[in-house]
């Protein structure tokens, strides 16, 4: 009977429209499809039309049952598809349409696509279809003397601002070819940073003896622009319909192997080896192993204080070993790895009586869970970042974090409509900028959090932004930030959006999805336009956002 | 200085000083004779990973100072892959092997390294526009085994502007062939049409005739550009679905017969069970419809063959990994101790892309991998001073093992620790000929028993030897082409009757010295 309730509560949402009449598929759809950027035609682009009808919302509030529900659906005309493509001045014509409502697709590569809803009640003509041009980055990569390198394992990098900081995710990653050469491409605009991270190359063998294929002098890992590390890396600023070179000449060193042991590892499965230099860079490396005796050999490896750090996706468990490990002037042998499971660390969430507990039900109203709206429950998501900002493990609403890989982590806490009052690792307490060292014996005790049940304030948040914009977002921050993300919300254009917040100060910035502010860069907060409010528990406060943040 | 002497007569006698070799010559540009700088040169012992290492200054030159051994020599050095000493044409796992020894001058080698040879294009549209992700593969025309044949080289899949590029060849003869899928067919074109456009397989220089495919020679330091057009036809959708002992992601290839019998691929797609697995446009056409396990491509799970023509083809395959050839193996002469080491590779006669390799458990238990269905020749490998005696299948004794979609089971293969041994030298004018190719074929053998062939390029002391060779009667002879075709019964055929015959029993040993024949018409 929910579940009946809730189609007709979808139902009731999606617009409708009156058919005047019965369906002709006489309707003409007519425009042209051009590039966003230049204004160009688009020719060969495929564009997709279809006209349907969607039922009466109120004769489905009136339905009674599924069977009623069903039958309206059977009585709306079968939907309409064309597919034609653009002719040479990038115009189309989809025929046959009938009233209702329409929509058009437009796809072809090298482009992203777009679409356009509309309702369709007679001709339409003269619609102009944007297709945002995609981009590229790509290069040559070469040693000192200018010649091509094959075999380097480039990466590319996302510049993201994520929980409030600039962090960089992995998006890409080629070999280049053997003639040096590299290319991502079908890239949307952004900011992105590539690195020639070094010769990547795996193996298994059955051989007793792994026959060399190591270069006596292998490249150093460089971001594009020259730096080492990923800090003061050169950020390509990559706009619609670019295509960026970016060619690297890279300096070799007099490189060495690595020799030694896996113990514990899966059969059958690969393993990946990375040598973490001390910032926390991965340096590609070519790598052998003998499948039945375990033995490893790492080709290429440069002089530098290193952990490698290796993992096996193997099923149900992902493995993971790791050894310090110290490259001088000639081979390291004898390095000896243990595989283990990765470790679990249980989650001891403790509410005040009232939250209740995670198990209990909660109600759906009018499609949203009642428990996540309105009312806190005894759970948390907790979340574990690795040094560069990434999330690597979550509970996922679960007990405990399973599979930890044993290292050093950051830790945030997200409650659902309560207040974390205490977090603690392995019985100390946790404060903001300080993180957890996983152990690879497992972690005994655990994270414990303690969740108040404090009453929340609300704000009534409108915006009087001028030609706002879709997919604006909220962000409420403390003074103090805390393990906890801030919260947030959506801006509507024409609606007022309430936001639930535990008592307190706040500042209240308002941002597009696409360029979240980097608040917890203190040198870019200071620089954000915000709207500060005081939250009062059980109260309602009025808020006007005018600007966006920046 | 007798007082020095004395002492030194006083030291135990295991605290000796090796005797060392000098290993020295000239890394050249195999096309233009100039030298090569920094180039790395390495000089591997056959049973060791010890390696010693010279990087190559302006002059080329290089230098070692090594004990007495066989090692394998090998340079690359910027714009030059790895290759080996002697290998000429030939990648650097065939380069021959060198003596170091007493009376052996390994002084003044020339160390020829030749530059890739490169095959570059673009694959287009019917209106010129680039196909992206279009599968590019290469086949090139190569003696394997002993037999000229066509094999797969590399493939590769097109950029955005529908390019491909393959560097590093080696010279010689190659195929070319492109398939893909129309971007629009991959991106909801077929919702409304029961017929969808497919781009027709194309064969350089432009056919869709595997027959008609036209050979790319090319130099070594030579780029060709080879541009295809795919040209559309009217295809189908081919739905793909798994039954049976399905795991839960696998990889559906469907594939045609191309040059030379060898399969052509479709653009390979990931199945997740059940699936369909859809391949939206496919040209009309007879093709093998087969399932694999995603890792390695080893792994096959079943088949089935499909006509293409008019409407949608929905086909079932039953998965099965029972798909293997398996059973024991018997030890005579040989350490039990020594199975894990040892692996029995699988040759596919109907499809030179198949072949694959598995260890022998220690128990003496042996299974394939899952194999697709057809002719299979077993091979030893990792046995040194051992030879595959019999296989039986049941109680028959077969040279090739013909196998079932539901395999083969209940083979016996025995391997005899008692060889017969054969090593010699390969002579001309009396002087010992470095790259030589030694002949050495059983008598009465069928053209598909691989075992009754054997080649062997000779060292840089002139010689050869044989250690894995069945009892019986032998031809042996050598010519100068190191890429002869040996197990080809009518490349043997003119040199047969000057042949030395050599009647071997089990634990037998030769030793001869043999002249290089001349070419035979």
């Amino acid at each position: 009977m929910q579940q009946f309730r809730l189609v007709v509560l979808v139902l009731s949402l999606l617009p409708w429209h009156v058919a005047a009449q019965e369906p002709q598929g006489e309707i003409d759809l007519s425009g042209q499809v051009v590039n966003a950027v230049s204004g160009e035609p688009v020719v060969h682009a495929m564009v997709q039309c279809t006209a349907h009808r969607q039922i009466n919302p109120v004769a489905a509030r009136e339905a009674k049952t599924r069977e009623e529900i069903e039958a309206l659906f059977l009585k709306l005309p079968k939907p309409v598809f064309t597919t034609v493509f653009t002719d040479g001045t990038g115009s189309f014509r989809c025929a046959g349409l009938f009233a209702g409502n329409g929509s058009v697709q437009v796809t072809k590569p090298q482009f992203e696509g777009a679409s356009e809803n509309f309702e369709l009640s007679g001709p339409k003509e003269g619609l102009r279809m944007k297709l945002l041009p995609l981009s590229a980055i790509d290069g040559v990569v070469k040693d000192e003397d200018g010649v091509p390198l094959s075999g380097i394992q480039m990466i590319l990098y996302q510049s993201i601002v994520e929980d409030g900081r600039r962090i960089a995710r992995q998006y890409h990653s080629q070999i280049t070819d053997e003639f040096g050469h590299y290319r991502f491409w079908d890239l949307r605009p952004a900011k992105y940073l590539v690195r020639a991270a070094g010769r990547y190359a795996s193996g298994e063998t059955r051989a007793e003896y792994m026959a060399t294929t190591a270069a006596a002098e292998s490249p150093l890992a460089v971001y594009f622009g020259g730096a080492r590390n990923r800090g003061s890396a050169l950020l390509l600023d990559l706009h619609s319909g670019e295509n960026i070179p970016a060619d690297f000449k890279l300096v070799t060193a007099a490189s060495h192997r690595v020799i030694g042991q896996i113990a514990g590892k899966a059969p059958n499965q690969p393993l990946k080896f990375e040598l973490m230099d001390e910032e926390g860079e991965v340096w590609s490396t070519k790598s052998s192993v003998n499948s039945v005796t375990g033995r490893f050999i790492l080709f290429d490896a440069l002089p530098g204080k290193y952990r490698l750090r290796v993992t096996q996706d193997s099923s149900p468990d992902k493995l993971f070993g790791s050894a310090p490990l110290e490259i001088k002037g000639s081979d390291v042998t004898d390095v000896r790895i243990q595989m283990r499971k990765g470790v679990e660390i249980p989650l001891r969430i403790q509410c005040a009586a009232s939250t209740p507990a995670p198990e209990q039900p909660v109600q759906v109203v009018r499609g949203i869970s009642e428990g996540f709206r309105n009312r806190a429950i005894c759970n948390a998501n907790v979340v574990l970042r690795d040094g560069n900002g990434t999330v690597v493990h979550s509970n996922g609403g679960q007990k405990s974090i399973l599979n930890v890989e044993p290292g050093k982590y950051e830790l945030s806490v997200t409650p659902f409509q309560s207040k974390v009052t205490s977090v603690q690792w392995q019985g100390h307490e946790l404060v903001p900028g300080t993180g957890i060292d996983v152990p690879a014996e497992g972690a005994a005790v655990g994270i414990e959090i303690q969740l108040g049940s404090e009453e929340h304030g609300t704000l009534n948040i409108r915006s009087s932004i001028p030609d706002l914009q879709e997919n604006v977002h909220l962000i409420a921050i403390p003074p103090v930030l805390s393990l906890t993300p801030p919260p947030g919300g959506f801006l509507m254009k024409d609606r007022e959006v309430p936001m639930g917040l535990p008592p307190g100060d706040y500042t209240i910035y308002a941002y597009p999805m696409a360029s979240p502010p980097e608040y917890r860069n203190p040198e870019v907060l200071r620089t954000l336009r915000g709207v500060a409010v005081h939250v009062t528990a059980g109260k309602t406060e009025q808020v006007e956002i005018r600007s966006l943040c920046q | 200085m007798k007082i020095v002497v004395g002492i030194l007569g006083l030291l135990p006698c295991a605290v000796t000083f090796a005797q060392t070799y000098s290993v020295s010559g000239v890394v050249t540009n195999g096309l233009t004779g100039i030298p090569l700088k920094k180039a790395d040169v390495v000089l591997l012992p056959e049973k060791s990973e010890k390696e010693f290492r010279f990087l190559t200054g302006a002059d080329g030159q290089f230098q070692f100072q090594v004990p007495e051994g066989k090692y394998g020599l090998s340079a690359a050095a910027p714009g030059f892959a790895r290759q080996g000493f002697g290998g000429v044409s030939k990648p650097v796992e065939i380069g021959v092997s060198l003596y170091v020894r007493a009376g052996q001058d390994t002084t003044h080698l020339p160390m020829r390294l030749f530059p890739g040879a490169a095959i570059r294009g673009k694959i287009s549209d019917q209106n010129s526009e680039p196909v992206e992700s279009a599968m590019v593969q290469l086949f090139r025309l190569a003696t394997v085994q002993g037999r000229k044949q066509v094999v797969f080289a590399r493939e590769q899949y097109t950029n955005d502007l529908g390019e491909y590029a393959f560097g590093n060849l080696i010279a010689g003869t190659y195929y070319l062939a492109a398939s893909g899928t129309p971007w629009y067919a991959k991106r909801g074109m077929p919702m409304e049409k029961s017929d969808p456009d497919a781009y027709r397989t194309a064969y350089y220089p432009g056919v869709a005739n595997a027959a008609a495919a036209a050979p790319l020679a090319i130099a070594f330091g030579q780029e060709v550009r080879a541009d295809l057009a795919l040209s559309i036809v009217r295809g189908q959708s081919v739905n793909v679905s798994c039954k049976g002992n399905c795991p839960a992601r696998l990889l559906a290839q469907i594939f045609s017969e191309g040059v030379g019998g060898i399969s052509v691929y479709q653009p390979v797609m990931s199945l997740y069970s059940p699936g369909p697995a859809h391949f939206g446009s496919v040209p009309p056409g007879h093709y093998k419809v087969r399932l694999r396990l995603p890792q390695g491509g080893q792994g096959y799970l079943g088949m089935s063959e499909i006509d293409v023509t008019n409407g949608d083809v929905n086909v079932t395959v039953t998965a099965s990994e029972s798909s293997v050839i398996s059973g024991d193996i018997t030890l005579e002469g040989i350490d039990r101790s020594l199975l894990p080491r040892m692996a029995l590779r699988y040759h596919s006669l109907d499809d030179p892309r198949e072949w694959f390799s598995k260890n022998i458990n220690a128990d003496g238990s042996f299974s394939s991998p899952p194999l697709t269905p057809g002719r299979y020749q077993i091979v030893g490998t990792g046995i040194a001073n051992a030879y595959l005696k019999t296989v039986l299948v049941g109680e028959v004794e077969t040279a090739t093992v013909a196998m079932p979609a539901e395999g083969v089971k209940n083979v016996k293969i025995a391997i005899s620790g008692r060889p017969f041994r054969l090593k010699g030298t390969v002579l001309q004018g009396g002087k010992p000929v470095f790259g030589a190719l030694v002949s050495l074929s059983r008598a009465g053998a069928g053209r598909d028993d691989f075992e009754a062939f054997h080649g062997f390029q000779t060292d840089s002391d002139g010689s050869f030897y044989f250690d894995t060779l069945a009892p019986g009667t032998y031809r042996l002879f050598a010519v100068s082409d190191g890429s002869f075709e040996y197990s080809n019964l009518e490349a043997l055929k003119p040199y047969l009757a000057e042949a030395r015959v050599i009647e071997a029993g089990a634990g037998d040993s030769f030793t001869e010295k043999i002249e290089v024949m001349s070419v035979k018409p």
